[in-house]
């Protein structure tokens, strides 16, 4: 099978999988126990009122009937009508998804330039102690709960030094310039701090030790050898190897962006970052099932088009995999 | 969170090394004593999980104060937000409850949600890996897609639907983490499957005529069952840590203490400016019982993996 073959049997897939999710979904919330109508309205209503407000909202329709028009709506872009704020689902979530695209992006890209030349030194120097003691960092990370390490450093840096702000995205009550200009400026710098710093040492142990096992494996090589003969120095031969143990780190990428979501709920809850993660907290527990199905959906929307997007890089970085 | 193994040599699947010999684990006992005397974390880790053990079977033993109880002062009113003092060791709540007593009592949710959950994992897990891998083609092919589903569920996000929908429960979330935390579990054992149903034993017992099941459980099960361990002690961990995270959010169990809920409260009520007492002993407690699972598992992939050893 060639390239193309790949990429379309990938897409395929991708679109089978979406479709795998919006079905869950929908029979998730419609399992929900109780009158969804009783969401909408209150039950003092007489029964001809509500009859309207169940036929308005096609809740009359037999299941499948209503499953087609949830596909169709979702399709075409109405996400519905959000029971809190009484407007559009999309309005909202389409902000919040682009502020939390905002701290995830930065974080994943920061975790691995630390990660990956991290890694590479300690896959190089195995057995040395600076080696053991090296990979007890990601273990150390990886047993603190992400919120419990973000609330501590609200108390030491925001609380107790005063240096961060508590909380949020931008300072309220300030006048602050269009997206993509406020990413500039101070404000934004140091409300980003915290969460930044959080989120960065959650994502790292992963790709800090696959990348250690894959520099490991490469490290007897024998065009290493040859570089070392050629009288090249270590740091050199070192990013040699590097660059040809990156391949796992990249396939593991397509697992961070479903686990990033789970810690990225908990940091923006905690910092108050106005993204979908705190939005589909404050949905669930406001019952506005709208929005909560939006944002539940666009997490998986990312995290599914991601593994496409690195699949495809993949696939062209090594050829290999495609022609199998 | 589950793709990776803290502090182990191998991170991904296919480094799973098919070499592992089955006679490894037959070693027995006098082995595994062996290892933990040369592995003197591993027994500090056993000895802090005993402890927990015991904190969530007798919690009453262990504390002053009923946890849930309200402290007075001398003057009869509410004792809240004290700092840590000889009457309460760890200081009390905002609404006037005993830290030290309620970071004792969270063991139990612990226990239950990491022992339930684990359980889950390693029997979801290693029976779609065994049957994705014994049987290949579509069986395979249908099982591995539905790995991908469950891949592709964000956890919390998927526990916090579930806990608003259904209502927040400790049985809601252990559903939530069994169905979905299978996935890496049953990803290793397919892979480790694959290499051994090309083994002699296997196609030996298959030329003398035995069933698919009695080669599935008979003989490959109990070649996978240490990697199934393995992933069981780390879904120990990972459910202590999803647990937490999803008490933290305000959908743990309203009706049980836990150390997750202990941080919301703090967390929803401001008192994290000031009740240090009643944030940092809870989330030290998540630490130390996740650390421990990590290096029980450790010790395991050690008696799993005997040649990691030598290296």
């Amino acid at each position: 099978m060639g390239a193309r073959g790949f990429f379309i049997r990938r897409l395929v897939q991708t679109f089978v999988l979406l479709w795998v999710v919006l079905t869950l979904m929908f029979f998730l919330f419609r399992m929900m126990p109780g009158d969804p109508v009783s969401m909408l309205v209150s039950l003092d209503l007489d029964e001809t009122a509500q009859e309207r407000i169940r036929a308005d909202w096609g809740l009359d329709k037999p299941v499948y009937v209503q499953y087609g028009r949830y596909l169709q709506n979702l399709l075409q872009g109405d996400w519905g009508t959000s029971f809190y704020y009484a407007r559009p689902v999309w309005e909202s979530v389409s902000v919040q998804l682009r502020n939390t695209l905002i701290l995830m992006v930065i974080s994943v890209l920061m975790a691995l330039a630390l990660s990956i030349p991290i890694g590479a030194f300690l896959g190089w120097k195995r057995g040395k102690r600076i080696e053991r003691l090296g990979i007890l960092l990601p273990l150390a990370i990886r047993s603190i709960p992400i919120f419990w390490a973000g609330i501590l450093l609200l108390m030491v840096f925001a609380f107790w030094l005063k240096a961060f702000p508590v909380g949020g995205m931008l300072s309220p009550m300030v006048s602050q310039p269009p997206f993509p200009r406020f990413l500039w400026t101070a404000d934004f710098l140091r409300h980003l701090f915290l969460p930044f710093v959080c989120a960065t040492l959650y994502l790292m142990p992963e790709p800090l030790m696959i990348m250690r096992t894959s520099t490991l494996e490469v490290k007897g090589e024998e065009f290493l050898e040859l570089l070392k003969a050629k009288g090249m120095s270590e740091a050199g031969v070192i990013r040699h190897a590097a660059r040809n143990s990156l391949l796992p780190v990249i396939s593991w990428t397509t697992l961070m962006a479903s686990f990033a979501f789970g810690g990225q709920v908990l940091l923006e809850v905690v910092f108050s970052w106005p993204g979908i993660g705190r939005e589909m907290v404050l949905a669930v527990s406001r019952q506005d099932f709208p929005v909560a199905q939006a944002t539940f959906f666009l997490m998986a929307f990312v995290v599914i088009v991601m593994n496409l997007i690195l699949d495809m890089i993949y696939g062209i970085l090594d050829p290999r995999i495609v022609y199998q | 969170m589950e793709s990776w193994i803290p502090g182990s040599s191998i991170s991904e699947a296919p480094a799973v090394p098919a070499t592992a010999e089955p006679s490894a684990p037959r070693k027995g006992l006098g082995a595994a004593v062996r290892l933990l005397r040369r592995e003197p974390a591993g027994v500090l880790a056993a000895v802090l999980l005993l402890v927990f053990f015991l904190f969530a079977l007798a919690p009453e033993a262990f504390v002053r104060y009923e946890p849930m109880a309200y402290q007075y002062r001398a003057d009869r009113s509410l004792d809240a937000l004290t700092p840590p003092s000889s009457k309460n060791w760890l200081g009390t709540t905002f609404y006037g409850r005993d830290v030290f007593s309620l970071t004792i009592a969270g063991s139990r949710v612990a226990i239950i949600v990491g022992m339930v959950s684990a359980l889950f994992i390693i029997v979801i897990g290693t029976n779609i890996g065994l049957l994705a891998g014994y049987f290949g083609g579509r069986v395979d092919d249908a099982l591995m897609r539905l790995t991908d589903v469950a891949f592709s569920i964000p956890f919390i996000p998927f526990a916090i639907v579930l806990a608003g929908l259904f209502g927040p429960s400790l049985f809601n979330i252990i559903f939530s983490i069994s169905i979905l935390m299978w996935r890496t579990c049953a990803r290793v054992i397919r892979a480790q499957v694959l290499s051994l149903k090309e083994r002699p034993f296997v196609l030996a017992v298959r030329a003398a005529g035995g069933s698919h099941v009695r080669i599935l459980y008979g003989h490959l099960l109990p070649n996978v069952l240490p990697l199934s361990l393995l992933y069981g002690a780390f879904g120990v961990a990972w459910a202590v840590i999803a647990e937490a995270g999803v008490s933290f959010l305000g959908f743990g169990d309203p009706l049980m203490v836990s150390w997750g809920q202990m941080i919301h409260l703090a967390f929803v009520t401001a008192t994290i400016r000031k009740a240090w007492w009643w944030v940092v002993p809870p989330g030290l407690c998540i630490v130390l019982f996740v650390v421990s699972c990590f290096f029980i598992g450790r010790v395991i992939e050690e008696i799993v993996f005997p040649r990691l050893r030598e290296k």
